[in-house]
Protein backbone atom coordinates (compact mmCIF):
# COMPACT_ATOMS: atom_id res chain seq x y z
CA UNK A 1 0.00 0.00 0.00
CA UNK A 2 2.61 2.50 0.94
CA UNK A 3 4.00 1.53 -2.31
CA UNK A 4 0.56 3.41 -3.99
CA UNK A 5 0.85 6.93 -5.12
CA UNK A 6 -0.52 9.07 -2.69
CA UNK A 7 -3.22 10.30 -5.10
CA UNK A 8 -4.19 6.55 -4.82
CA UNK A 9 -4.39 6.25 -1.23
CA UNK A 10 -6.52 9.22 -1.20
CA UNK A 11 -8.90 8.02 -3.76
CA UNK A 12 -9.46 5.33 -1.81
CA UNK A 13 -9.94 6.77 1.26
CA UNK A 14 -12.06 9.67 -0.16
CA UNK A 15 -14.62 7.22 -0.83
CA UNK A 16 -15.25 7.23 3.10
CA UNK A 17 -17.40 8.78 5.77
CA UNK A 18 -15.65 10.66 8.40
CA UNK A 19 -16.60 8.05 11.07
CA UNK A 20 -14.18 5.43 9.17
CA UNK A 21 -11.65 7.91 8.50
CA UNK A 22 -11.26 8.58 12.17
CA UNK A 23 -11.10 4.91 12.71
CA UNK A 24 -8.78 4.53 9.96
CA UNK A 25 -6.02 7.31 11.63
CA UNK A 26 -4.80 4.32 13.35
CA UNK A 27 -3.77 2.02 10.51
CA UNK A 28 -0.52 3.61 10.02
CA UNK A 29 1.55 6.84 9.81
CA UNK A 30 1.55 7.52 6.40
CA UNK A 31 -2.81 6.96 6.82
CA UNK A 32 -2.82 9.20 9.63
CA UNK A 33 -0.97 11.65 8.03
CA UNK A 34 -2.74 11.68 4.76
CA UNK A 35 -6.27 12.14 6.44
CA UNK A 36 -5.06 14.51 8.49
CA UNK A 37 -4.10 16.18 5.38
CA UNK A 38 -5.25 19.74 4.01
CA UNK A 39 -5.67 18.65 0.36
CA UNK A 40 -7.54 14.63 1.63
CA UNK A 41 -10.29 17.39 2.98
CA UNK A 42 -11.06 18.57 0.13
CA UNK A 43 -10.90 15.50 -1.69
CA UNK A 44 -13.15 13.61 0.60
CA UNK A 45 -15.99 16.41 0.91
CA UNK A 46 -16.15 15.79 -2.80
CA UNK A 47 -17.27 12.31 -2.56
CA UNK A 48 -18.60 13.15 0.46
CA UNK A 49 -20.97 10.58 2.02
CA UNK A 50 -23.88 12.62 4.28
CA UNK A 51 -23.94 12.03 8.07
CA UNK A 52 -24.96 14.22 10.52
CA UNK A 53 -25.38 18.05 9.09
CA UNK A 54 -26.18 21.00 11.20
CA UNK A 55 -28.17 23.35 9.55
CA UNK A 56 -29.23 25.45 12.56
CA UNK A 57 -26.87 26.90 15.21
CA UNK A 58 -27.62 29.49 17.97
CA UNK A 59 -27.43 33.22 17.49
CA UNK A 60 -27.36 33.78 21.36
CA UNK A 61 -25.31 30.92 22.85
CA UNK A 62 -22.75 32.43 25.07
CA UNK A 63 -20.40 30.05 27.04
CA UNK A 64 -20.47 26.18 26.14
CA UNK A 65 -18.40 24.23 28.64
CA UNK A 66 -19.64 21.30 27.10
CA UNK A 67 -22.28 19.44 25.04
CA UNK A 68 -23.95 16.41 23.96
CA UNK A 69 -25.21 15.50 20.42
CA UNK A 70 -28.70 13.12 20.93
CA UNK A 71 -30.61 11.54 18.71
CA UNK A 72 -33.97 12.44 18.51
CA UNK A 73 -35.18 8.86 17.18
CA UNK A 74 -37.83 7.24 18.89
CA UNK A 75 -36.46 5.48 21.91
CA UNK A 76 -34.09 5.49 23.99
CA UNK A 77 -31.44 8.51 23.29
CA UNK A 78 -28.60 7.52 21.94
CA UNK A 79 -25.10 9.81 22.52
CA UNK A 80 -23.40 10.21 19.15
CA UNK A 81 -20.89 12.00 20.28
CA UNK A 82 -19.91 14.00 23.32
CA UNK A 83 -17.20 16.43 23.78
CA UNK A 84 -16.30 19.25 26.09
CA UNK A 85 -14.79 22.57 25.09
CA UNK A 86 -14.28 25.26 27.33
CA UNK A 87 -15.19 28.99 26.15
CA UNK A 88 -14.88 31.35 28.59
CA UNK A 89 -14.59 35.34 28.23
CA UNK A 90 -14.24 37.96 30.63
CA UNK A 91 -15.36 40.55 29.35
CA UNK A 92 -18.25 42.44 30.03
CA UNK A 93 -21.38 40.88 28.55
CA UNK A 94 -23.05 44.51 28.73
CA UNK A 95 -20.95 45.28 26.07
CA UNK A 96 -23.50 46.77 23.64
CA UNK A 97 -24.39 42.95 22.91
CA UNK A 98 -23.01 43.86 20.26
CA UNK A 99 -19.36 41.53 19.68
CA UNK A 100 -20.58 37.99 19.44
CA UNK A 101 -17.61 35.42 19.04
CA UNK A 102 -18.01 32.39 16.41
CA UNK A 103 -16.59 28.52 16.74
CA UNK A 104 -16.45 25.92 14.59
CA UNK A 105 -16.05 22.74 15.63
CA UNK A 106 -13.85 20.01 14.07
CA UNK A 107 -15.29 16.62 15.08
CA UNK A 108 -12.56 14.50 13.78
CA UNK A 109 -10.09 16.35 16.23
CA UNK A 110 -12.69 17.53 18.32
CA UNK A 111 -11.39 21.02 17.93
CA UNK A 112 -12.82 24.32 18.51
CA UNK A 113 -11.82 27.32 16.33
CA UNK A 114 -13.04 30.70 16.70
CA UNK A 115 -13.40 32.78 13.86
CA UNK A 116 -12.18 36.47 13.79
CA UNK A 117 -14.46 38.59 15.71
CA UNK A 118 -16.42 40.62 13.60
CA UNK A 119 -15.38 44.65 13.90
CA UNK A 120 -17.44 45.82 16.55
CA UNK A 121 -18.62 48.30 14.24
CA UNK A 122 -19.05 49.43 10.31
CA UNK A 123 -18.80 52.35 8.44
CA UNK A 124 -21.69 54.10 7.27
CA UNK A 125 -25.58 53.85 8.22
CA UNK A 126 -25.30 50.43 9.34
CA UNK A 127 -26.49 48.72 13.02
CA UNK A 128 -24.83 45.90 13.80
CA UNK A 129 -27.57 43.97 14.86
CA UNK A 130 -27.24 41.49 12.55
CA UNK A 131 -31.02 40.13 11.58
CA UNK A 132 -29.44 37.14 10.27
CA UNK A 133 -26.27 35.39 9.22
CA UNK A 134 -24.43 31.67 9.04
CA UNK A 135 -22.01 30.07 6.63
CA UNK A 136 -22.21 30.05 3.23
CA UNK A 137 -20.04 27.91 0.54
CA UNK A 138 -18.75 29.64 -2.44
CA UNK A 139 -18.40 26.94 -5.03
CA UNK A 140 -16.64 29.58 -7.01
CA UNK A 141 -13.77 29.44 -4.90
CA UNK A 142 -14.28 26.55 -2.56
CA UNK A 143 -14.07 28.39 0.41
CA UNK A 144 -16.80 28.69 3.31
CA UNK A 145 -17.91 32.14 3.84
CA UNK A 146 -19.54 34.24 6.50
CA UNK A 147 -22.53 35.49 5.26
CA UNK A 148 -24.30 38.65 7.52
CA UNK A 149 -27.13 40.21 6.51
CA UNK A 150 -27.27 44.03 8.31
CA UNK A 151 -29.75 46.26 8.67
CA UNK A 152 -28.70 49.30 6.90
CA UNK A 153 -30.99 52.54 8.55
CA UNK A 154 -30.66 56.00 8.09
CA UNK A 155 -30.52 57.57 11.55
CA UNK A 156 -33.25 59.83 10.81
CA UNK A 157 -35.60 56.51 10.38
CA UNK A 158 -35.99 54.06 12.28
CA UNK A 159 -37.08 51.30 9.82
CA UNK A 160 -35.01 48.89 7.27
CA UNK A 161 -34.30 50.14 4.38
CA UNK A 162 -32.50 47.45 2.62
CA UNK A 163 -29.82 44.49 3.31
CA UNK A 164 -26.63 43.81 2.61
CA UNK A 165 -25.11 40.42 2.04
CA UNK A 166 -21.55 40.48 3.24
CA UNK A 167 -18.79 37.77 3.18
CA UNK A 168 -16.32 37.29 5.81
CA UNK A 169 -13.09 35.46 4.68
CA UNK A 170 -9.80 36.63 4.81
CA UNK A 171 -11.50 39.75 6.61
CA UNK A 172 -15.03 40.83 6.57
CA UNK A 173 -15.74 42.58 3.61
CA UNK A 174 -18.78 44.74 1.86
CA UNK A 175 -20.65 43.38 -0.60
CA UNK A 176 -21.45 46.61 -3.05
CA UNK A 177 -25.44 46.82 -3.85
CA UNK A 178 -25.71 45.56 -7.43
CA UNK A 179 -22.48 44.40 -8.05
CA UNK A 180 -20.78 40.72 -7.96
CA UNK A 181 -18.20 40.57 -4.86
CA UNK A 182 -15.90 39.33 -5.49
CA UNK A 183 -16.52 39.42 -9.74
CA UNK A 184 -17.52 35.26 -9.90
CA UNK A 185 -19.56 35.21 -6.61
CA UNK A 186 -22.66 34.59 -6.90
CA UNK A 187 -23.71 36.87 -3.55
CA UNK A 188 -25.72 39.84 -3.95
CA UNK A 189 -28.18 41.32 -2.33
CA UNK A 190 -31.00 39.18 -1.58
CA UNK A 191 -34.21 39.37 0.72
CA UNK A 192 -34.59 36.80 2.98
CA UNK A 193 -37.80 34.67 1.85
CA UNK A 194 -41.21 35.25 1.73
CA UNK A 195 -42.62 34.19 5.55
CA UNK A 196 -45.73 32.01 5.80
CA UNK A 197 -49.30 34.53 6.52
CA UNK A 198 -50.67 33.68 9.94
CA UNK A 199 -47.47 32.38 12.22
CA UNK A 200 -45.62 34.71 14.01
CA UNK A 201 -41.86 34.38 13.72
CA UNK A 202 -40.09 33.92 16.41
CA UNK A 203 -36.69 33.61 14.89
CA UNK A 204 -35.38 33.50 11.56
CA UNK A 205 -31.72 32.75 10.64
CA UNK A 206 -29.13 32.27 7.93
CA UNK A 207 -27.60 28.68 7.67
CA UNK A 208 -25.09 26.33 6.36
CA UNK A 209 -27.33 22.98 3.99
CA UNK A 210 -24.96 21.12 2.75
CA UNK A 211 -22.45 23.82 1.43
CA UNK A 212 -25.39 25.76 0.03
CA UNK A 213 -26.92 29.14 1.58
CA UNK A 214 -30.04 28.17 3.56
CA UNK A 215 -32.75 30.52 5.93
CA UNK A 216 -34.63 29.35 8.28
CA UNK A 217 -38.35 30.52 10.12
CA UNK A 218 -38.68 29.37 13.27
CA UNK A 219 -42.27 29.97 13.32
CA UNK A 220 -44.57 30.02 16.53
CA UNK A 221 -46.43 26.38 17.32
CA UNK A 222 -42.87 25.17 16.95
CA UNK A 223 -43.02 24.66 13.22
CA UNK A 224 -39.11 25.54 11.62
CA UNK A 225 -39.24 26.07 7.76
CA UNK A 226 -36.13 26.03 5.76
CA UNK A 227 -35.52 27.77 2.36
CA UNK A 228 -32.45 27.03 0.15
CA UNK A 229 -30.90 30.05 -2.18
CA UNK A 230 -30.92 28.65 -5.73
CA UNK A 231 -30.03 31.10 -8.57
CA UNK A 232 -30.39 34.05 -6.37
CA UNK A 233 -33.68 32.66 -5.42
CA UNK A 234 -35.42 31.13 -2.20
CA UNK A 235 -36.58 27.84 -2.62
CA UNK A 236 -38.48 25.84 0.03
CA UNK A 237 -36.16 22.67 1.56
CA UNK A 238 -38.21 21.73 3.63
CA UNK A 239 -40.07 22.25 7.25
CA UNK A 240 -40.75 20.00 10.76
CA UNK A 241 -42.09 20.05 13.27
CA UNK A 242 -40.07 19.84 16.59
CA UNK A 243 -40.43 16.31 18.08
CA UNK A 244 -40.34 16.08 21.67
CA UNK A 245 -36.57 16.19 22.96
CA UNK A 246 -35.56 13.03 24.71
CA UNK A 247 -33.76 14.90 27.49
CA UNK A 248 -33.89 18.19 28.03
CA UNK A 249 -36.84 20.08 26.74
CA UNK A 250 -35.60 23.07 27.22
CA UNK A 251 -32.37 24.79 28.03
CA UNK A 252 -32.51 28.38 29.91
CA UNK A 253 -30.03 30.88 29.20
CA UNK A 254 -29.56 34.60 30.47
CA UNK A 255 -30.74 35.42 26.75
CA UNK A 256 -33.51 33.02 27.01
CA UNK A 257 -34.38 30.02 25.53
CA UNK A 258 -31.42 28.36 23.31
CA UNK A 259 -31.21 25.76 21.56
CA UNK A 260 -28.98 23.90 18.37
CA UNK A 261 -30.70 21.60 15.94
CA UNK A 262 -28.69 19.28 13.57
CA UNK A 263 -30.53 18.10 10.48
CA UNK A 264 -29.68 15.04 8.95
CA UNK A 265 -30.13 14.86 5.33
CA UNK A 266 -29.81 11.47 4.80
CA UNK A 267 -32.41 10.26 7.05
CA UNK A 268 -34.02 13.47 7.07
CA UNK A 269 -34.39 13.73 10.51
CA UNK A 270 -34.22 17.09 12.62
CA UNK A 271 -31.49 16.17 15.69
CA UNK A 272 -31.20 18.32 18.71
CA UNK A 273 -27.87 19.32 20.23
CA UNK A 274 -28.33 19.66 23.82
CA UNK A 275 -26.14 22.28 25.67
CA UNK A 276 -25.05 20.55 28.61
CA UNK A 277 -24.12 23.68 30.52
CA UNK A 278 -23.89 27.13 29.83
CA UNK A 279 -22.69 30.79 31.12
CA UNK A 280 -23.82 33.86 30.62
CA UNK A 281 -21.96 36.27 28.54
CA UNK A 282 -21.03 36.99 25.22
CA UNK A 283 -23.21 35.47 22.64
CA UNK A 284 -21.05 32.95 20.50
CA UNK A 285 -21.97 31.25 17.17
CA UNK A 286 -21.30 27.46 17.20
CA UNK A 287 -21.10 25.96 13.54
CA UNK A 288 -20.76 22.32 13.96
CA UNK A 289 -19.34 20.52 10.73
CA UNK A 290 -19.18 16.45 10.77
CA UNK A 291 -19.14 14.59 8.03
CA UNK A 292 -18.79 15.79 4.56
CA UNK A 293 -17.82 19.38 5.48
CA UNK A 294 -14.30 18.26 6.10
CA UNK A 295 -13.75 20.08 4.00
CA UNK A 296 -16.11 23.07 4.75
CA UNK A 297 -14.03 23.04 7.91
CA UNK A 298 -10.76 23.20 6.46
CA UNK A 299 -11.43 26.28 4.65
CA UNK A 300 -12.22 27.67 7.92
CA UNK A 301 -9.62 26.64 9.48
CA UNK A 302 -7.36 28.49 7.50
CA UNK A 303 -8.60 31.56 8.61
CA UNK A 304 -9.67 30.57 12.03
CA UNK A 305 -7.96 31.10 15.79
CA UNK A 306 -7.56 28.66 18.40
CA UNK A 307 -9.71 29.87 21.72
CA UNK A 308 -6.86 30.64 23.38
CA UNK A 309 -5.15 33.19 20.75
CA UNK A 310 -8.25 34.20 19.78
CA UNK A 311 -9.67 35.25 23.26
CA UNK A 312 -6.41 37.07 23.63
CA UNK A 313 -7.03 39.05 20.35
CA UNK A 314 -10.26 40.23 21.96
CA UNK A 315 -9.27 41.11 25.26
CA UNK A 316 -6.29 43.11 23.54
CA UNK A 317 -9.25 44.60 21.04
CA UNK A 318 -11.58 45.88 23.99
CA UNK A 319 -8.39 47.24 25.87
CA UNK A 320 -7.78 49.58 23.00
CA UNK A 321 -11.49 50.84 23.11
CA UNK A 322 -10.97 51.40 26.74
CA UNK A 323 -13.51 49.42 27.80
CA UNK B 1 -2.53 -11.41 -29.06
CA UNK B 2 -5.04 -10.03 -31.42
CA UNK B 3 -8.28 -10.99 -32.82
CA UNK B 4 -9.30 -7.94 -34.85
CA UNK B 5 -8.71 -7.81 -38.36
CA UNK B 6 -6.14 -6.96 -39.96
CA UNK B 7 -6.81 -3.51 -41.88
CA UNK B 8 -6.88 -1.67 -37.97
CA UNK B 9 -3.58 -0.65 -36.91
CA UNK B 10 -1.73 -2.52 -34.54
CA UNK B 11 0.42 -1.34 -31.33
CA UNK B 12 2.88 -3.36 -29.81
CA UNK B 13 3.65 -3.27 -26.23
CA UNK B 14 6.73 -4.81 -24.35
CA UNK B 15 6.51 -5.21 -20.87
CA UNK B 16 9.69 -5.75 -18.66
CA UNK B 17 9.83 -9.75 -19.04
CA UNK B 18 10.60 -8.61 -22.49
CA UNK B 19 7.28 -10.64 -23.64
CA UNK B 20 5.75 -8.30 -26.29
CA UNK B 21 1.71 -7.92 -26.87
CA UNK B 22 0.10 -6.76 -30.10
CA UNK B 23 -3.47 -5.38 -29.71
CA UNK B 24 -5.21 -2.67 -31.72
CA UNK B 25 -4.69 0.99 -31.82
CA UNK B 26 -8.38 1.09 -30.22
CA UNK B 27 -7.91 -1.06 -27.67
CA UNK B 28 -4.30 1.02 -26.69
CA UNK B 29 -6.57 4.32 -26.88
CA UNK B 30 -8.04 3.37 -23.87
CA UNK B 31 -4.56 4.36 -22.26
CA UNK B 32 -4.27 7.98 -22.44
CA UNK B 33 -0.38 7.69 -21.79
CA UNK B 34 -0.56 6.10 -24.98
CA UNK B 35 -3.17 8.00 -26.85
CA UNK B 36 -0.97 11.22 -26.16
CA UNK B 37 2.27 9.16 -27.32
CA UNK B 38 0.33 7.96 -31.01
CA UNK B 39 -1.09 11.41 -31.56
CA UNK B 40 2.54 12.79 -30.80
CA UNK B 41 3.29 9.71 -33.24
CA UNK B 42 5.99 8.19 -30.98
CA UNK B 43 4.14 4.87 -31.19
CA UNK B 44 5.60 3.19 -34.13
CA UNK B 45 8.06 1.14 -32.51
CA UNK B 46 7.64 -1.49 -30.02
CA UNK B 47 6.79 1.00 -26.75
CA UNK B 48 8.58 -0.58 -23.61
CA UNK B 49 6.74 -0.62 -20.46
CA UNK B 50 9.90 -1.32 -17.94
CA UNK B 51 8.01 -1.37 -14.87
CA UNK B 52 4.99 -3.36 -16.09
CA UNK B 53 5.39 -7.06 -15.71
CA UNK B 54 3.58 -9.65 -18.49
CA UNK B 55 1.00 -11.11 -16.05
CA UNK B 56 -0.05 -7.23 -15.07
CA UNK B 57 -0.30 -6.47 -18.37
CA UNK B 58 -2.08 -9.11 -19.79
CA UNK B 59 -4.69 -8.35 -17.28
CA UNK B 60 -4.28 -4.79 -18.61
CA UNK B 61 -4.72 -5.38 -22.22
CA UNK B 62 -7.81 -7.77 -21.15
CA UNK B 63 -9.41 -5.12 -19.39
CA UNK B 64 -8.46 -2.41 -22.31
CA UNK B 65 -10.24 -4.72 -25.25
CA UNK B 66 -13.45 -5.29 -23.18
CA UNK B 67 -13.65 -1.45 -22.50
CA UNK B 68 -12.74 -0.40 -26.32
CA UNK B 69 -15.57 -3.15 -27.57
CA UNK B 70 -17.95 -1.71 -25.46
CA UNK B 71 -20.07 1.18 -26.38
CA UNK B 72 -18.49 4.44 -24.94
CA UNK B 73 -21.66 5.72 -22.71
CA UNK B 74 -21.48 9.50 -24.56
CA UNK B 75 -21.54 7.73 -27.46
CA UNK B 76 -25.50 8.25 -27.98
CA UNK B 77 -28.12 8.94 -25.83
CA UNK B 78 -30.00 5.58 -25.90
CA UNK B 79 -26.79 3.61 -24.09
CA UNK B 80 -27.70 -0.65 -24.70
CA UNK B 81 -28.77 -1.46 -21.19
CA UNK B 82 -27.67 -4.24 -21.61
CA UNK B 83 -23.80 -3.64 -22.31
CA UNK B 84 -23.48 -1.52 -19.71
CA UNK B 85 -24.88 -4.66 -17.73
CA UNK B 86 -22.21 -6.80 -19.48
CA UNK B 87 -19.52 -3.93 -18.90
CA UNK B 88 -19.94 -3.73 -14.79
CA UNK B 89 -20.42 -7.82 -14.83
CA UNK B 90 -16.95 -8.27 -16.67
CA UNK B 91 -15.43 -5.20 -14.14
CA UNK B 92 -16.54 -6.96 -11.08
CA UNK B 93 -15.28 -10.42 -12.51
CA UNK B 94 -12.00 -8.73 -13.24
CA UNK B 95 -11.56 -7.24 -9.67
CA UNK B 96 -11.58 -10.80 -8.25
CA UNK B 97 -7.88 -10.94 -8.10
CA UNK B 98 -5.50 -11.12 -5.03
CA UNK B 99 -3.85 -7.61 -3.40
CA UNK B 100 -0.57 -7.79 -4.47
CA UNK B 101 -2.01 -8.46 -8.38
CA UNK B 102 -4.65 -5.28 -7.72
CA UNK B 103 -1.78 -3.00 -6.22
CA UNK B 104 0.51 -4.35 -9.51
CA UNK B 105 -2.33 -2.99 -12.03
CA UNK B 106 -3.09 0.05 -9.82
CA UNK B 107 0.36 1.27 -10.50
CA UNK B 108 0.18 0.79 -13.73
CA UNK B 109 -2.78 1.92 -14.34
CA UNK B 110 -1.73 5.38 -13.01
CA UNK B 111 1.36 4.85 -15.41
CA UNK B 112 -0.19 4.22 -18.57
CA UNK B 113 -3.47 6.50 -17.29
CA UNK B 114 -6.35 4.63 -17.56
CA UNK B 115 -8.76 6.64 -15.26
CA UNK B 116 -11.78 3.98 -15.37
CA UNK B 117 -9.76 1.07 -14.57
CA UNK B 118 -7.86 3.46 -11.84
CA UNK B 119 -11.05 3.87 -10.83
CA UNK B 120 -12.42 0.13 -10.67
CA UNK B 121 -9.18 -0.25 -8.62
CA UNK B 122 -9.71 1.62 -6.06
CA UNK B 123 -12.97 0.96 -5.18
CA UNK B 124 -12.38 -2.59 -5.42
CA UNK B 125 -9.56 -2.17 -2.23
CA UNK B 126 -12.05 0.39 -0.70
CA UNK B 127 -14.55 -2.47 -0.73
CA UNK B 128 -12.20 -4.94 0.91
CA UNK B 129 -11.26 -2.67 3.91
CA UNK B 130 -14.78 -1.33 4.39
CA UNK B 131 -15.90 -2.26 7.65
CA UNK B 132 -12.29 -3.88 8.59
CA UNK B 133 -10.86 -2.60 12.03
CA UNK B 134 -7.16 -0.99 11.48
CA UNK B 135 -5.59 -4.80 12.65
CA UNK B 136 -7.13 -6.41 9.80
CA UNK B 137 -6.86 -3.36 7.10
CA UNK B 138 -3.08 -3.55 8.07
CA UNK B 139 -2.79 -7.47 7.04
CA UNK B 140 -5.09 -7.00 4.09
CA UNK B 141 -2.94 -4.35 2.80
CA UNK B 142 0.50 -5.72 4.04
CA UNK B 143 1.43 -2.15 5.40
CA UNK B 144 5.34 -1.69 5.95
CA UNK B 145 5.67 -2.35 9.91
CA UNK B 146 8.05 0.63 9.58
CA UNK B 147 4.92 2.72 8.77
CA UNK B 148 3.05 2.00 11.83
CA UNK B 149 2.11 3.65 14.85
CA UNK B 150 3.84 3.64 17.90
CA UNK B 151 2.02 2.07 20.63
CA UNK B 152 1.19 5.70 22.67
CA UNK B 153 0.28 7.28 19.20
CA UNK B 154 -1.81 4.64 18.43
CA UNK B 155 -3.37 4.57 21.94
CA UNK B 156 -3.66 8.45 21.35
CA UNK B 157 -5.29 8.38 17.97
CA UNK B 158 -7.34 5.68 19.24
CA UNK B 159 -8.38 7.80 22.23
CA UNK B 160 -9.16 11.00 20.10
CA UNK B 161 -11.71 9.36 18.23
CA UNK B 162 -13.31 6.99 19.93
CA UNK B 163 -16.29 8.16 19.23
CA UNK B 164 -15.60 5.77 15.20
CA UNK B 165 -15.02 2.54 17.49
CA UNK B 166 -18.59 2.26 18.86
Amino acid sequence: MDELLSDTIFDILSRFPVKSLAGFRCVSKSWCAYIDDEYFGILQGKRAVEELKPIMYDPKLSCIVGYDIIKSEEGEAKKVMSFEFEYKTSLSPSYRGNFVGRAVVHPLRKEVYKLPPMPPWLDGPYYLNEESRGLGFDVSTNTFKMVCVFSRREFSKSETISKDLRTMYMSWARIVLGERYPKNEEFTLIYPPKRRCGYSVTNQELVDLQGEVGYAYFYSDDIIEVWVLKKKQWVQHCQFSKRPLPRFSRIKTGYGVKKLFVYSLKNQLLEEINVVDQKCGFGTYIYMYPASSMFSIRGINKNAHSIKTDLKQLDKRFQSLNL
Amino acid sequence: MSTSSSSSKKIVLKSADNETFEIDEIVALESQAIKNMIEDECADNVIPLGNIDSKTLSKIIEYCKKHAESPKKDDNADIDEKAVEDLKSFDAEFAKVDMPLIQDILMAANFLNIDNLIGLMCRTIADRIKGKTPEEIRKILNINKNDLLSPEQEAKAREENSWAFD
